[in-house]
């Protein structure tokens, strides 16, 4: 730009910019600039007319005026001058031609003013105030314009018309060049304003290019990152496109998972359910099975034999009970619901009672089963002894299965006893069968997998026990193992850690009398397992233990030891249960051994069970059947070197089982058994009425709820499952009644649900405690020792036989068959006996208390009278006591009332007394 | 040259030439003389307004609307300020009995008042500057003090404009002079008189 001394810029396209910038803005200003004059000189044109109208509105002659010529002036020229320019700058705004008009114009504008104001000076100035505002355009040229036209204007009039341009007459031709000299001087400062003007509008154009260049740097900046976060935000939303379809998958799939968890679960509840009905009903007959058998060895008269069917009934109703069992806990184990027990228990007894369940299985195959339990551990543990068992027996059973001839060895050993009180045991069963090779070992712990589909045909079973005992191992903190050699036998171990019992608790066997200790003992012939073992126990009672490996050994081994002082005290000779000619043996001992004979105890596991008598008829000294067990082993010593008539023929029955007895108890431990299986209602009463307790009978929740609200029970045997009404049912209802009463009845739960959740079911009911069927006698005997007070357990057994006199006519004061048909002959007439004389002393309190006017005692003794009568059918006692306790319950005592009602309930005893007697003797003599 | 710059410079042309004549018209008006005769040499009789004696007597015929009048007014107070010889000073506004009253009484009246020395007086219906032989607003006219004409012309330029000119000049010098020559000057003003009177 050749007016701006501005800056050279270098930058091609810069100065390009800047130089259309400049230009935009010089337009503008020209655009601006022609609006102003625009309106500026529509406002002059105004101003002449009003100027005109107001100084010289009219031309007069005399007294007539016209319109003076300065109006017309101002209108018309005044309007010429405007309306062009105007017209330019509306239609050709910021043109050049427009600015120089306006120019022209302003300056004939001036001139007309300064006309129309007489040539007043002070219109003078609307010149330079006119070219100043001229100046707005920035454009020199435009104030040439106007200050020619201001020359031409000066020359022109100075010229014609001096006067009216100077104000004088004469002036010099050349007049005009001062006053266009003066509009010049002006000229001169504008145009330098001009200039600075321009080169500021050049600067802010230049400065606005480079902005410019620099907004389009960061536009460009801005455009790509923007492309770039555009780029990102869309592989943004393609991941959160893809994260919602992820996560719809993952809905979908837990959706699936909600839904298999939920079948699982019902097929679980389902399973569960299935395994508890089936537990249940397989449970009812072995109920049946195991309270039966148990009764028919313990209370009836049977030979020895059928005392040994009978109890290996019971036992393998034990181990189908056991089976269910593994059932059940296979369930729980998959369930991860079992739980172990923990308590005391004797070891030896526990190994030498599972090796008794199978023993006879092991003598009908002919296997010699030994049993083997380390003397220096604690005869009594503390743990699961249970689930001991099972494992156990079912690695014997494996054992007995697998095996064919030869040995079975369960030994029990101590690993380690830590401080706290534990020890760390090794359970093992070895056996001579057919073993394992090694690809098979891996398959037996797995669920219900065998060696292969021909040991299931030949052996049964189901593939359980093994995957259960591993697990049970596990859960007692153990491992279970096995170690085999194909062809030649198998052993299976498991470590168990179980706390050590109180040691005064735990039985002693030994120790020997002093006078045999050192004694000699030999032991001929055998398995070397047995060998081993008889060597084991006997050494560690303190006595010396020979070894001949056959009868004539033995018979050489007795002579010379005989011969040296040192003779043998007592000789066991083992017999190989696999020896098919027992007898043969037993007479070439008779034979080569005869002389030790009373000395020479026989050892074998012969199926035959008449061989025992066979041993003793022909004059040895005692027949040990195997399993060899310590304590028999032990009393076999004792008996035979302490010379002890060793009563015995078949050793079995050397230490006779502990017997449970309780002493008869009394009416008021009456016992009410709610059951609806005829069979096991029976069996419950039978063996109530073994423990000395009397019981009656009813067979669902609702009739229970009726004869508690008849009877007050010692305690109530509830089964859970009946019709009408079951005995959680049952339960809640009783509770709900002795709300009111504020009495508690011992509700014990005797089911064939044997999951724990039934337990919690029971006790959430209210029930007190939980048996789970079978049950057998020692176990009901221990819930009712548990439960009842020692004073019912031993009660009074006072007769009153005596003290009473039959002074009554009425002779339904007692329905004496119905109470024999309850209870039974014997429990009747005892339960009858004890109601006699708890009678009397209740009447001898009533009669006390009248006497003294003391409600509380009579209020009790009524309550026990009605209910001790009721629970023997003595009815009209009953009623009589019934209506003196409603008398005695209300608010104004009327002792001479109360007299009476004694009277009539000692005259009702009396009576009935009478006819219980008669009874009684009849009963006597019946059964005599 | 494209058509629109043609027109242009066409209208242009036109407008500049419109103006032009336009403003050669109004300073044409400007400056052409009213109508003005000659009053009589000597100071006539019958003339209400008395002679003076010891200065010359001045009288200024005005029409009270005319608007070219407030020069001859502005002028006859530098005349009467500048000139040594003070003449005796008299505007006289017509007053026509046949407009309202104080139909004369304008800014111009208050003006000749404000003239030092000045005696403004109504002229009813123009009756003293027909005795003047005066027809034009702004006719001034000069008497020695022995009656004689001295001067008789306007004392303005052009109509309206104020400044330097012809008649003022005229009317100081034969002031200072006190000469009986009678001076003369254009007269620029309206009529006194309407043409039907002329």
């Amino acid at each position: 730009m050749s007016e701006v001394n501005a800056p050279v810029i270098e930058d091609e396209s810069l100065r390009s910019r800047t130089q259309s910038l400049f230009i935009a803005q010089q337009e503008q200003a020209h655009r601006n600039t022609d609006k102003l004059f625009a309106g500026l000189m529509i406002f002059q044109w105004l101003a002449a007319i009003i100027t005109a109208v107001w100084v010289s509105p009219r031309a007069w002659e005399g007294t007539v005026s016209t319109v003076h010529i300065h109006v017309w002036a101002a209108l018309i020229i005044g309007g010429a001058i405007t309306v062009f320019p105007v017209a330019l700058a509306l239609l050709k705004p910021g043109k050049a031609i427009t600015r120089y008009v306006i120019s022209i114009s302003q300056m004939l504008m001036s001139a007309l003013l300064i006309h129309l104001s007489g040539g007043r000076i002070e219109t003078h100035f609307h010149i330079f105030g006119s070219l100043a505002l001229l100046a707005f355009y920035r454009d020199w040229k435009v104030l040439l314009t106007a200050s020619a036209v201001v020359a031409i204007d000066h020359a022109v009039r100075g010229l014609f018309w001096p006067q009216s341009v100077y104000g004088v007459l004469t002036v010099e031709p050349w007049r005009w060049l001062e006053h266009a000299g003066w509009v010049v001087f002006e000229d001169f400062f504008l145009i330098i304003s001009i200039k600075q003007s321009l080169k500021s509008t050049w600067d802010i154009s230049s400065r606005q290019a480079k902005l410019e260049r620099m907004n389009e740097i960061i536009e460009a900046k801005v455009v790509e990152r923007t492309a770039e976060l555009q780029v990102e935000i869309n592989e943004r939303k393609e991941a959160e496109k893809a994260l919602a379809r992820s996560n719809i998958q993952l809905t979908e799939t837990y959706v699936e998972l909600e839904q298999s968890r939920d079948q699982a679960i019902r097929a679980s509840r389902f399973k569960s359910e299935f395994l508890a009905n089936m537990s249940h009903e397989i449970r009812t007959p072995l109920n049946a099975i195991v309270g039966l058998s148990d009764l028919l060895v313990r209370t009836t008269q049977l030979t020895d034999e059928q005392k040994e069917f009978g109890t290996i009934i019971n036992d393998s109703a034990d181990v189908l009970l056991n089976l269910v069992n593994d059932i059940l806990d296979y369930s729980k184990i998959e369930a991860g619901k079992l739980e172990l027990e923990v308590t005391e228990f004797d070891l030896v007894e526990l190994i030498e009672g599972i090796a008794e369940l199978v023993a006879q299985k092991a003598r009908s195959k002919q296997l010699s089963l030994v049993t083997f339990i380390d003397p220096t551990i604690p005869r009594i543990l503390r743990g699961d002894p249970g689930r001991i068992r099972q494992v156990l027996l079912n690695l014997l059973s494996n054992s007995i299965k697998f095996t064919d001839r030869g040995e079975i060895l369960m030994r029990v050993e101590l690993i380690s006893t830590a401080d706290d009180h534990r020890v760390e045991l090794r359970f093992s069963v070895s056996d001579t069968g057919i073993g394992l090779n090694d690809s098979t070992k891996e398959m037996l712990f797995q669920p219900f997998m065998q060696v292969d589909a021909s040991a299931t045909r030949k052996y049964g079973g189901t593939g359980l026990g093994l995957v259960i005992s591993k697990r049970l191992v596990e859960l007692m903190g153990g491992n279970i193992e096995c170690e085999s050699v194909y062809g030649k036998g198998s052993v299976f171990g498991f470590s168990a850690k179980l706390e050590i019992g109180p040691a005064e608790q735990t039985p002693v066997i030994g120790p020997l009398p002093d006078d045999l200790r050192d004694s000699r003992i030999l032991v001929i012939d055998g398995p070397i397992g047995t060998q081993q073992i008889l060597n084991t126990y006997i050494s560690s009672w303190g006595m010396r233990c020979g070894h001949a490996t056959d009868i004539e050994k033995a018979s050489l081994m007795i002579k010379y030891e005989s011969a040296a002082n040192d003779p043998f005290d007592l000789v066991f000779f083992v017999l190989d249960p696999s020896n098919e000619e027992p007898a043969e043996i037993l007479a070439a001992l008779d034979k080569d051994l005869s002389p030790i004979k009373p000395r020479l105890v026989i050892i074998g596991s012969c199926a035959d069970r008449s061989f025992g008598k066979q041993v003793m008829e022909r004059g040895f000294a005692a027949y040990l059947p195997i399993p060899i067990k310590q304590s028999r082993l032990f009393d076999c010593l004792i008996g035979l070197l302490g010379k002890h008539i060793f009563a015995s023929d078949t050793g079995e029955n050397v230490v006779p089982d502990d017997q449970i007895t309780l002493p008869v108890s009394q009416a008021r431990n009456l016992i009410l058994v709610v059951e609806d299986n005829v069979v096991n209602q029976k069996v419950a009463l039978l063996q109530l009425r073994e423990l000395g307790f009397p019981a009656h009978a009813v067979s669902n929740g609702r009739e229970a709820l009726e004869a508690v609200a008849r009877t007050e029970y010692a305690l109530i045997l509830m089964d859970c499952q009946m019709p009408e009404m079951d005995g959680l049912q049952a339960t809640k209802a009783i509770r709900k009644m002795e709300t009111k009463t504020g009495k508690h009845s011992l509700i014990i739960a005797m089911t064939a649900n044997a999951m724990s959740s039934d337990r919690l079911d029971c006790l959430a009911a209210g029930m007190d405690d939980y048996m789970s069927k079978p049950v057998n006698q020692k176990k009901l005997a221990e819930v009712l020792q548990r439960w009842l007070p020692a004073s019912m357990q031993h009660g009074s057994t006072t007769s009153v036989a005596d003290t009473a006199k039959v002074n009554s006519t009425t002779e339904n004061a007692i329905e004496i068959e119905t109470l024999f048909t309850t209870y039974g002959d014997k429990a009747g007439k005892e339960l009858l006996e004890s109601f006699q004389a708890d009678a009397e002393h209740l009447l001898q309190n009533m009669a006390s208390a009248v006497k003294q006017k003391d409600i509380f005692t009579l209020n009790d003794n009524i309550h026990q009278l009605k209910g001790s009568s009721a629970s023997v059918y003595a009815t009209e006692l009953a009623k009589l006591s019934r209506a003196f306790e409603q008398a005695a319950a209300g608010d104004v005592y009327n002792w001479e009332l109360f007299n009476e009602h004694l009277h009539a309930i000692e005259a009702a005893f009396h009576n009935t007394k009478s006819i219980s007697q008669k009874a009684l003797k009849a009963k006597e003599s019946k059964i005599n | 040259m494209k058509t629109s710059t043609v027109v242009l410079t066409v209208l242009g042309s036109l407008w500049i030439l419109a103006i032009t004549v336009g403003m050669f018209i109004l300073m044409r008006y400007a400056h052409t003389p009213s109508l003005a005769k000659t009053s009589g040499d000597q100071w006539p009789s019958h003339s209400q307004i008395t002679l003076s004696k010891t200065a010359p007597t001045l009288i200024m015929f005005a029409h009270p609307h005319c608007a070219c009048t407030r020069a001859s007014i502005a002028e006859l107070g530098k005349l009467v300020v500048h000139c040594k010889i003070k003449p005796k000073s008299y505007v006289l506004f017509l007053s026509p009995t046949s407009m309202p009253s104080d139909w004369e009484k304008t800014d111009l009246w208050h003006a000749a008042n404000s003239v030092p020395g000045a005696t403004v007086l109504s002229d009813i219906n123009g009756v003293e500057a027909q005795k003047f032989n005066s027809y034009t607003s702004g006719q001034t006219i000069i008497y020695n003090t022995k009656g004689k004409l001295i001067f008789s012309g306007g004392i303005t330029g052009a109509r309206g404009q104020e400044g330097d000119n012809l008649g003022l000049n005229s009317a100081i010098l034969s002031l200072q002079e006190n000469s009986s020559k009678n001076q003369t000057a254009s007269v620029f003003g309206c009529s006194l008189i309407s043409s039907n009177s002329k």
